[in-house]
């Protein structure tokens, strides 16, 4: 694995490649994020 | 099938397991996927390893337009079946849809700019999916603007179904008009054109996809129905008192 | 029934032209911002000649959204939305009255001036017209599209952002081929494709607009 991310890292298409693969993980982290604590906040109301 | 996920109390049951095994199947999904489709999948014969982006770009696409899809059919049936769920439905989707359409937008420029030589192009399939996202900020801005939250809930469904008709000319933009973008490689009449050593790892993204979006809609709308409960007690108390 | 149709049409049509001078605020903008083209551009003739006519699209479609925000807004206040819902006229041609009225009053005055600003902006003589009658087909639609944005965000504060927001989507077809149509004009004259695309848009915009207005202005008075 770590010879193919290497190998990937010194292709001329890598300053392209990692921000979308980045963007997503951060995207979807941000969502779920965003989803848990809107749900925590609202049971936690409801359950008063 | 509608009717029976209409009792909200039905719902609630449902998805407090269902949550839990749809963010799973994510995370399962998405770990398997992403360095598949980064590292392990072939390198395209033209395009070289930016085809990559293709893993991130391709399944975003195909459920910004699927989740708008969901949208409209929930618009359709709080509108006339007065579907209790419905609009909680519809309400929730919208969020990740519009990031799947943004997600779509920005790597699509990256994929562009090395592929085309350029960041943007208007182009039919580019101007179409850029006209979808506004129109799911717009459905979040209109949820927002007006105070009613059933009369929200119906405007908002009229606004989704109108602008449903953008849909079919996303997905067909590529064959009605000479577009920069490449054609349609996969769902298209006569079977698919790409190998299965991109197939295999784009499907497991698309699932991966699909699976955060059951997630985070039922998270939403779990969240939804206990603020409703929350704000009817709250009312009941102020009564009472 | 031709009757309460005719009397929305007369009211909406004087109430344009009475209320702050009617199409001035518009037209204004329209002048105003087209006149910011060659500010930014560059006065050269052939680099205006060449965005020029599109640009003035993009200038006559903002001006329409200038007047959609008060458009229901007034009829939802004072009452008198509910009193055009006990009309024996159905709420949709209403609707389309309405839309007609401002076609006559702002759109016509507006492609009326699109035919000096289109000279202006280094077109032929021969095509002025040809711009200027595309522009007035093109507002039917801007107008039909804005007629759904302002029906479903009648009564908000300030919601002139949202129709906005709302009504820029379904801008994009008319926009995309009547720009088009008047870039070709000078070399195709007035039937190009483009025209109509154009029309068919215009057609589509204009009776479906009232339509879901109508479906719109319903929820707001239920």
């Amino acid at each position: 694995m770590i010879e193919a991310l290497t190998h990937l890292m010194a292709d001329r298409h890598w300053p392209y490649i990692w921000p979308c693969y980045a963007l997503a993980v951060a995207t979807f982290v941000a969502l779920a994020v965003r989803a848990a604590l809107n749900l925590r906040k609202w049971e936690k109301a409801a359950r008063e | 099938m509608f009717a029976y996920f209409a009792n909200p109390d039905r719902f609630m049951r449902l998805s407090a397991w269902g949550l839990p095994i749809a963010t799973a199947l994510a995370v399962v999904l998405f770990a398997i996927g992403l360095p598949w489709g980064l590292l392990y999948a072939p390198a395209d014969f033209r395009q070289g390893e930016s085809a990559r982006i293709m893993f991130i770009h391709v399944p975003a696409a195909w459920w910004a337009l699927g989740i708008y899809t969901f949208m409209a059919v929930a618009s359709f049936a709080g509108l006339v079946w007065r579907h209790a769920l419905a609009d909680v439905a519809a309400r929730a989707a919208a969020p990740v849809g519009a990031a799947y359409a943004a997600l779509c937008l920005i790597t699509g420029s990256f994929w562009g700019a090395p592929t085309w030589g350029t960041w943007w192009e208007w182009d039919a399939r580019l101007t179409s999916m850029l006209v979808l996202f506004l129109t799911y900020v717009g459905y979040m801005a209109l949820w927002g603007a007006i105070e009613d939250e059933a009369r929200a809930a119906r405007l908002a469904a009229i606004l989704c179904l109108a602008g449903f008709i953008n849909i079919p000319i996303v997905k067909f933009s590529v064959d009605w008009w000479n577009s920069l973008h490449q054609p349609a490689s996969i769902l298209r009449a006569g079977g698919s054109a790409m190998d299965p050593s991109m197939m295999q790892p784009l499907l497991v993204m698309a699932g991966a996809y699909l699976a955060a979006f059951a997630a985070l809609l039922m998270a939403g709308m779990r969240a939804d129905v206990f603020r409703r409960r929350a704000s009817a007690n709250a009312q009941r108390r102020a009564r009472a008192a | 029934m031709t009757g309460a149709l005719f009397a929305v049409f007369r009211r909406d049509l004087a109430l344009a032209w009475a209320a702050g001078g009617g199409a001035a605020a518009p037209l204004g903008f329209f002048v105003g911002a087209t006149m910011l083209v060659p500010l930014t551009a560059g006065p050269d003739q052939e680099t205006l000649a060449l965005i020029g006519p599109p640009l003035l699209w993009l200038t006559a479609a903002l001006a329409v959204l200038m007047v959609l925000e008060r458009l229901f807004q007034a009829d939802l206040e004072d009452g008198s939305l509910d009193q055009l819902m006990l009309s024996e006229a159905p709420l949709e041609l209403l609707v389309a009255a309405k839309g007609a009225a401002l076609w006559v009053a702002i759109g016509a005055p507006l492609a009326l001036a699109a035919m000096p600003m289109a000279l202006a902006m280094q077109t032929p003589p021969s095509a002025a017209p040809l711009v200027a009658l595309g522009l007035l087909v093109g507002l039917a639609a801007f107008i039909g599209a804005g007629l759904f944005g302002a029906a479903l965000a009648a009564g908000v504060r300030r919601g002139g952002v949202l129709i906005a927001i709302l009504v820029l989507p379904f801008f994009a077809p008319p926009i995309i081929f009547g720009a088009a149509a008047a870039a070709r004009a000078a070399e195709e004259g007035l039937f190009t494709d483009a025209f109509s695309y154009l029309c068919a848009a215009t057609l589509f915009f204009a009776a479906l607009g009232p339509i879901g207005a109508a479906a719109a202005l319903r929820q707001h008075v239920s």
